[in-house]
């Protein structure tokens, strides 16, 4: 995923992700913020496919992760970015990988991913970083409805924290 | 690979296992972090192993990153946002496992050397 937008594509929100199979390669969509339905195809539609999605926050700044120089995702408050992998069926099986800076100064609990379903929006599973400890769990809904966590051993270290020094002065 | 603030490369797998004295799914979850690996955790579903799906409910599947939806809305859970960058971001869906090939990696640093 290349966490790289461009302002002349959809209001410069969404990403491309290269998707690649055992013989081809397509590219697929990534989404900032939250998804908003065309209302107006809703009201006159008879059919919930003929919705069609505008996508997209209206604008740069409704739950928006911003994406920095190098491929740079900035993950804070109020910001969500997300990623329809799709196919028919889940997988039974996932890895994942990334580079990642834990900051100072977030909440307790911190989402690192979860797992959506597209049509009915389920979540049923979740990782979470703790942000005292750096530790991650992950949160399993079974089949019987019921949550299991599963934490793990290994810590994630905090990046380093830049401070900036402002002198205003009056002469 | 080193970068010069504290970035901690993360692989997550979490696939399918198998077992052969006990019923229903069976799944191994591990991570690692950097170059330190942790033992796999084995965990269970009490669904038969013809329902045993890894993400129940899920069956055209979205990645939330930074944050995660209230279960069953599109509305952000707000208690839980991420505070965090992520660069180098990948993902292999379905069955598989990590490997390393540390063979591979010798070659690489040979390569590295002064002749």
């Amino acid at each position: 995923m290349h966490f790289s937008s461009i302002p002349g594509v959809n209001n410069n929100q969404t990403i491309n992700v290269d998707a690649l199979a055992e013989t081809s390669r397509t590219t697929l969509t990534a989404i900032k913020g939250i998804l908003l339905l065309n209302k107006q195809s809703m009201k006159y539609s008879h059919f919930i496919a003929s919705i069609s999605i505008i996508g997209l926050s209206a604008f740069d700044t409704v739950d928006d992760p911003d994406l920095n120089i190098d491929n740079v995702l900035n993950c804070r408050a109020n910001t969500i970015l997300s990623f329809s992998v799709g196919g028919t069926s889940a997988p039974n099986g996932i890895i994942i990988a990334m580079n990642i800076r834990p900051l100072s100064g977030g909440l307790a609990t911190q989402t690192l991913f979860s797992i959506r379903g597209s049509s009915t929006n389920v979540v049923p599973f979740r990782a979470e970083l703790s942000d005292s400890t750096g530790y991650l769990t992950f949160h399993r809904k079974d089949s019987d409805g019921i949550w299991n966590n599963y934490p793990t051993t290994l810590a994630l270290q905090k990046g380093k924290t830049n401070f900036v020094l402002l002198q205003f002065s009056n002469q | 690979m080193n970068y010069s603030d504290t970035w901690n490369r993360l692989i997550i797998e979490c696939t399918q296992a198998q077992r052969t004295t006990l019923e229903g799914a069976y799944y191994s979850l591990r991570i690692f972090v950097g170059t330190n690996e942790m033992t796999r955790t084995y965990f269970a579903d009490p669904g038969t192993p013809l329902n045993g799906v890894l993400f129940w409910g899920v069956s055209s599947m979205v990645i939330d990153l930074c944050s995660q939806m209230v279960s069953g809305t599109t509305t952000r859970e707000t208690t839980k946002d991420g505070n965090y960058d992520i660069l180098n971001f990948l993902v292999f869906s379905g069955a598989s496992g990590v490997y390393q090939n540390t063979a591979r990696k010798l070659q690489i640093l040979n390569l590295l050397k002064p002749f």
